[in-house]
């Protein structure tokens, strides 16, 4: 939670050093803030679940101002279940306990992504693409034999995304999809990547 | 713009550092099973077969948790047990066995085991790490004994008795005064014989007895300490009583359906002894109620005649009841024999009548006549040996 606090102290500050940016930029303002909700499944053997994400960007002046750097702060927290069975549970005669389990992992991340936008490519629409490097913040809770423990971490990872706006108001209506590389070590999860596919994102990107 | 520098270094270090949260255990007692009542916990460092022996660990908060859950081999994470004192082993995965929350189960390794692990005797703490809580540990929870070694088994200072506690004493080491061993004597094809009445006095000595009527023989000697560790004086006791002369009786057979007097007559040569006093007369036979099970019983109205005669009752009809029952005898001996007699004098001296010279119960034969009336059983009286 301290992280998060960091985080959202970081981008403020960021955003705030550039007030001037936000009276230029290609059909508006410089500075992009975009709301997104949508369904993360992970290639890990975790469900899927909603993901919830705020951009913060800002459109450079770099490649005719196609080129925007994008900073994102997403969460979403599936969850895997299943029975354990194991020599070591019960013994000398004594019934195993029912080892039914369940595991779930939280994710925070913070995402820097350099996007390339295509402006009005296709008619009105405009696709993008980009990527870049993430810090991916972990918890991952399990419970088992009515216990709960969890462990906490985080790594860097990478991510790419596509994305296809439509200018709607002050701002754009967009779908997008996500890849996240997003490796984790845990005692509970084993040596894994948890990120995987944001199956479909929503959202409404304003400039300011 | 240095606060961002600053802030986004922050939060990288934090991010990273790997933290965990969850019960964290308490160890409250530790248990060997084969001595539960004992206040003092106590292990072997040898012997334990092919794993070791078992300890259960009690307390409290006890939590695996999955281990490995989203690769394609998920297992269960255990606690971790370690034992520190003399020397420090932290238990392997495979020896510690989850069976509830306040209830682990260990095989602790010996020297003997395979692999084995060699505790050095002394007192041990016991700790147990939850995979993602914190340690709980018990102070001098369990005491590491070396297993005891027999040296020596002295006899009774005047040879043993048949009829009188045979005291012997076991010299070694590594005994444990306050505990209760169990002993025993051990003889192929023969049930083992505990002995009773044992004393600890020191690590090195124990005292205990022979109790009367063992068979004679040569016997192992099995000390088996409470925790489990044993040890055997192979040979080591060789129960030997005086004996009677040559032993003769007669007569040698009688009725199945009526007890039969007998004498029996004592030839004894150099250390053989004569009678003392009225012996102990067995008879080794089964009775018509379990005519599969050979049985050690008594004779009856025994009286010495004298140092070389005694007289007694064979309990053909009477079995190990009293006499003067039903006359049809079920519940004597089975016919047939010759039966053996054991004779065992007050004095401590025994001797035997073989089976070849032995007592034979003669059934008493039915006969069917044939007349006008019809079959009719008949008995006749068997024939008898002298």
């Amino acid at each position: 939670m301290n992280a998060l606090i960091l985080v959202a102290l970081t981008a403020l500050a960021a955003s705030g050093s550039k007030p001037a940016a936000s009276t230029e930029g290609v059909g508006g303002g410089r500075i992009l803030l975009a709301p997104k909700v949508g369904f993360f499944k992970s290639t890990a053997p975790l469900g899927g679940d909603l993901y919830l994400g705020l951009e913060l960007g800002y459109v450079t002046p770099l490649l005719k101002r196609r080129l925007a750097v994008v900073m994102e702060v997403n969460y979403h927290r599936p969850q895997a279940s299943g029975v354990l069975t194991d020599s070591q549970l019960g013994g000398f005669g004594a019934p195993p306990p029912d080892g039914s389990y369940t595991l779930a992992v939280r994710e925070v991340a913070f995402l820097l992504s350099a996007v390339f936008r295509f402006e009005r490519a296709l008619g009105s629409l405009t696709p993008y693409v980009g990527g870049g490097p993430g810090l991916y913040l972990h918890r991952a809770t399990s419970d088992l034999f009515g216990a709960t423990a969890s462990e906490s971490g985080g790594g860097l990872g990478l991510q790419a995304l596509a994305g296809l706006e439509l200018p709607l108001g002050p701002g754009g209506l967009f779908l997008e999809t996500h890849y996240h590389l997003a490796p984790l070590d845990f005692v509970t999860t084993g040596d894994v990547n948890v990120g995987g596919f944001l199956a479909g994102g929503l959202g409404y990107r304003l400039r300011l | 713009m240095r606060l961002q520098v600053v802030a986004t270094a922050l939060l990288a270090l934090g991010g990273c550092s790997r933290t965990t949260e969850g019960p964290s255990p308490a160890v409250e007692r530790v248990v060997n099973p084969r001595t539960r009542v004992s206040t003092l916990t106590q292990l072997c460092n040898a012997q334990g077969g092919q794993t070791g022996w078992s300890l259960e660990v009690e307390g409290k908060r006890f939590t695996p948790v999955p281990g490995e859950a989203l690769t394609d081999t998920p297992t269960v994470e255990l606690p971790q047990v370690t034992l520190r004192g003399p020397s420090t082993y932290t238990l392997s995965r495979s020896q510690v066995f989850y069976v509830r929350p306040e209830l682990l189960l260990l095989n602790v390794p010996t020297r003997d085991t395979t692999p084995p692990v060699e505790l050095q005797p002394g007192t041990y703490s016991v700790e147990v790490a939850n995979p993602l809580g914190g340690t709980g540990t018990l102070p001098d929870a369990l005491t590491v004994v070396p297993p005891p070694a027999l040296t020596r088994v002295v006899p009774p200072a005047d040879g043993y008795s048949a009829t009188g506690a045979n005291p012997i004493v076991l010299e070694g080491r590594d005994f444990q005064p306050g505990t209760s061993p169990i002993i025993f004597l051990r003889r192929e094809g023969v049930a083992d014989q505990p002995l009773f009445f044992v004393t600890v006095v020191s690590t090195t000595r124990i005292e205990s007895e022979i109790p009367p009527g063992t068979p004679e023989g040569i016997y192992d000697l099995v000390l088996t300490q409470p925790e489990g560790c044993a040890a055997v004086a192979v040979g080591g006791v060789d129960v030997a009583y005086p004996h009677l002369g040559t032993l003769t009786l007669t007569p040698r057979s009688g009725s199945e359906l009526s007890n039969t007097p007998i004498r029996i007559f004592n030839a004894p040569t150099g250390a053989q002894r004569g009678f003392t006093d009225v012996p102990e007369l067995f008879v080794l036979a089964p009775l018509k109620t379990e005519p599969t099970l050979s049985q050690r019983i008594p004779l009856r109205a025994v009286t010495r005649v004298s140092a070389t005669e005694v007289t007694a009752e064979f309990p053909s009809c009477s079995g190990f009841e009293e006499p003067g029952g039903d006359p049809k005898c079920p519940q004597g001996l089975a016919p047939g024999g010759p039966y053996a007699l054991e004779v065992i004098d007050p004095s401590g001296a025994v001797g035997l009548v073989p089976a070849s010279e032995g007592f034979t119960v003669v059934a008493e034969p039915t006969v069917t006549l044939t007349s006008e009336e019809g079959a009719r059983p008949v008995p006749l009286s068997g024939a008898l040996l002298p």
